[in-house]
């Protein structure tokens, strides 16, 4: 005779791989009926007996509100079982015991497994499982299934009592108390029950007469449909109404309530463990990290390290693709029209001046953004990342902003799309608003490429400090701006309280971190042949279409073409800055599509002819060879610059890279627009491309979420704050320094 | 125990985590887990990446398909806020 045995447990109880150590290769895998929840079931013999073994659904409870639970609850209610075995996490006992109470409510025979007891005895766990036994009366098994330990006395087990319930021995349900006026209630519900003799064959009555007044939805439908259905749910609220005014609360809160105190009182009794209030390791860094006081600065020390990191040590890779891009790539492009025929045309421009110059100009940047998501994502990975989203939260809540504001704003460093979407998490519209209207002064990727290009023209020696300095600018904008929309009649009032669950410390897989660092990458790298693309073809067309008779097309000085002449109707808007010229101005117009075309945009605007012009070029072999030799070179330069994070500089003056034609030309023309105070313009320039709007998807998605008129407010809110802000900086500066 | 959990939220009334709670509570902090969503499942609380999952108006984002599938989002601790 086959004996029919049911599996079930908690999630991450370590259920399949008793699964697996059970049945071995005997296995099949399905689907539930109707359902994309996988079924496993499988087969073994032991001591003569063969057993078929079904693996239920991870669940942590038998009320039906998942598919899982549904699916395990109707499978015990409605198969021939001999038995279900039920795991249980030794070392979580108390939280796998609410599945274990009501499995036992229902009267099944029941075999308990209390596995992971190694990592119970790591926390210092001790059960004792004869008197969890006689009250659960139920017996009980303990194993390490993942090395394999109490499988032999787990399949003995197993068999005893599939052959109990084979002959025909009667099995007591769990009755657990839950109080008097709820058990009369109970009894009463069961008295009535005798009418319905059709329920009773599916149901037991103690069983059914609790789900009910647990309000169990799927098991309301399920009676409708029987004979007497609707009379007994009909009984059942009366007696719910009678109950909820004797108990003075919901009734469904009442029973749940008894249930935890019952597991409660279980545990207490039959489970000596360290104190909850004893630290462990965790919790200890967690009282440094999440600090009232310590946390936050701690936080932006990481955050400096990060951007130090980012700026000074990704800068040799930086070089090197610029010099691949502009030296083999640029080569070859030009020997494959030489070639076909097209050297020296206006095909010739479009690739050496629009598409090279335009979308080469912003993939020189792709080493910043990958330190930049690397250092992200061990921080992510390692768990602090959440502590500092906890440590921010209560920052947050005490300028009056919901704590949950920060994780949208934090993901706003990333990306600002993607956070003004997760403010979904936010409940309340005008919380949603609020955040929303702050994420796009956190400064995204795609703006650190023209920090970073500035800071090298402009601030050689201080470009991780001036970096990290805009992001904090970004934060201080939006904090200032939340107080003081939240002094408006709108925006006013209580930010709501929540709980978070902080995940255990972890060193971080190298595979987790490539994962994390890449995907990021590819989407940047996405956006540089899609929208970079477009834009530099764009621009580079207004380019080369001569204005005033001067040239022909593609074969027209900058200046001269229409590019110019559009971008200098408004240059004069931002002479007070300080960045009056058309090439400034051309570029955070193009960075209205994305601020990855900032840069790409001033590659095209400031191109100086440089060798690509040169008749000879080097062979083909000693072009790979640059590539290789200069990619050794700059691993060396970036070993040598990670010391920089800390203050210790061991390059030496040789080392520092000759200006390139583009560093020359923005600081020539900075020099000129601000009167001498190129570097005072070049701080308000970032400042501007810091605060105003992110880019045309970060509007679609602020558009989605806020709705137009909120749009609107951003979009135009942004770009006055930019102006004021460049203004303060460029103007005030200028006084600090004096004229 | 169940009205202790939600109204010690409600009093501590800033961001609380789970291990905190459950010192405070003096409740294992697995059982504090099933507990707080006992009380999702009621609508005291709610949890936050449900919600990221799909928008108010139940639709998804349009860019970026849902916040939740997006590479820039930072994988962040499970949350539940009090429900105004």
């Amino acid at each position: 005779m086959l004996l029919h045995i049911a599996l079930m447990g908690n999630p991450n109880t370590g259920k399949t791989t008793i699964f697996n150590a059970l049945t071995g290769m005997n296995q099949h895998v399905g689907n539930w009926p109707g359902k994309t929840v996988e079924k496993k079931e499988g087969v073994f013999t032991h001591n003569g007996r063969k057993i078929r073994l079904v693996d239920l659904p991870g669940t942590y409870s038998l009320s039906a509100f998942s598919p899982e639970e549904a699916i395990a609850r109707n499978y015990l209610l409605d198969s021939d079982l001999e038995a279900v075995v039920v795991v249980l996490d030794a070392a979580n006992l108390e939280r796998n015991l609410f599945l274990a109470a009501q499995v036992q409510e229902l009267g099944v025979p029941t075999l308990f497994v209390l596995n992971m007891m190694d990592a119970a005895a790591e926390r210092e766990i001790k059960i004792d499982t004869a008197v969890l036994s006689r009250h659960l009366n139920a017996p009980i098994v303990t194993t390490i299934a993942r090395k394999g330990e109490g499988i032999d006395a787990l399949k003995t087990a197993v068999v005893t009592i599939a052959a109990k319930k084979s002959a025909e021995q009667s099995i007591l349900p769990l009755e657990l108390n839950y109080g008097s006026e709820i058990e009369n209630g109970i009894d009463e519900l069961c008295t009535q029950m005798d009418r319905f003799p059709a329920i009773l064959e599916r149901y037991p009555a103690r069983w059914l007469a609790v789900n009910l007044l647990e309000q169990d939805e799927m098991l309301q439908q399920q009676v409708l449909k029987m004979e007497g259905g609707s009379a007994l749910l009909t009984i059942v609220q009366l007696t719910d109404n009678r109950l909820q005014t004797a108990v003075g609360e919901d009734v469904e809160i009442a029973i749940a309530d008894n249930r935890y105190k019952w597991i409660h009182k279980l545990v207490e009794e039959t489970v000596d463990r360290p104190q909850i209030d004893m630290l462990t390791r965790s919790d200890k860094i967690d009282r440094i990290v999440t600090n009232r006081w310590a946390g936050i600065p701690i936080f932006m020390l990481l955050m400096w390290a990060v951007f130090k990191l980012t700026a000074d040590v990704s800068a040799p890779y930086l070089d090197w693709i610029g010099g691949v891009l502009a030296g083999p790539v640029t080569h070859w492009i030009i020997s494959l029209l030489t070639a076909v025929g097209a050297d020296g045309t206006w095909i010739e421009s479009l690739f050496v001046d629009g598409i090279i110059a335009g979308v080469g100009g912003v993939l020189v940047f792709v080493p910043v953004l990958v330190f930049l998501y690397l250092a992200l994502a061990i921080l992510e990975n390692s768990g602090y990342m959440a502590r500092a989203a906890f440590v921010m939260d209560s920052a947050m809540h005490r300028i009056g902003l919901h704590g949950k504001s920060f994780l949208p704003l934090l993901v706003g460093f990333g990306c600002t799309v993607p956070a003004i979407y997760a403010t979904r998490t936010l409940e309340n519209e005008k919380d949603r608003i609020l955040t929303g209207l702050l994420v796009p002064f956190m400064s995204c990727g795609a703006r650190l490429p023209v920090y970073v290009l500035f800071a090298a023209i402009f601030f050689p020696d201080q470009g991780g400090a001036v970096v990290f300095g805009l992001y904090l600018l970004g934060i201080l904008t939006a904090v200032l701006l939340a107080l003081l929309l939240r002094k408006t009649s709108y925006f006013a009032g209580e930010a709501n309280a929540f709980v978070m669950e902080l995940p255990p410390y972890r060193m971080p897989a190298i595979k987790g971190l490539w994962l994390h660092t890449w995907v990021r990458i590819r989407s940047f790298l996405e956006s540089a042949w899609t929208i970079i693309l477009a834009s530099s073809i764009v621009i580079w067309l207004l380019a080369s279409v001569p204005m005033g008779g001067k040239g022909t097309f593609a074969d027209v000085a900058m200046e001269d073409s229409a590019f110019a002449a559009v971008s200098g109707v408004i240059a004069p808007a931002f002479e007070p800055l300080g960045f009056g010229s058309w090439q400034a101005s051309s570029a955070l117009v193009s960075g209205f599509i994305a601020k990855e075309v900032v840069v790409s945009t001033m590659a095209q605007v400031y191109n100086v002819e440089g060798d690509a012009e040169a008749a000879e070029f080097p062979p083909f072999i000693e072009d790979v060879t640059f590539i290789f030799s200069s990619f050794a070179e700059a691993t060396v330069d970036t070993a040598r610059a990670i010391p920089l994070i800390v203050g210790i500089d061991l390059s030496s003056e040789d080392d520092e890279p000759e200006p390139t034609d583009l560093i020359l030309a923005v600081r020539q023309n900075f020099e000129e627009t601000s009167g001498g105070r190129g570097s005072l313009a070049a701080l308000a320039f970032m400042v501007f491309v810091l605060i105003y709007t992110p880019c045309m998807v970060a509007i679609a998605a602020e558009k989605h979420e806020l709705g137009v008129r909120w749009m609107w407010v951003s979009v135009i809110g942004q770009l006055l704050l930019a102006w004021v802000f460049a203004f303060i900086v460029f103007q005030g500066g200028k006084v600090l320094i004096g004229f | 125990m169940l009205k202790q959990v939600l109204e010690e939220i409600k009093i501590v009334n800033a961001p609380v985590t789970v291990q905190a709670l459950s010192r405070r509570l003096r409740i294992d902090p697995s059982a504090l887990q099933g507990m707080i969503e006992f009380w999702v499942r009621k609508g005291e609380l709610r949890d936050d990446d449900a919600a990221d999952e799909c928008a108010p108006d139940g639709g998804c984002g349009s860019s970026c398909t849902g916040a939740a599938s997006c590479s820039f989002i930072v994988d962040m601790p499970r949350s539940y806020s009090l429900r105004l």
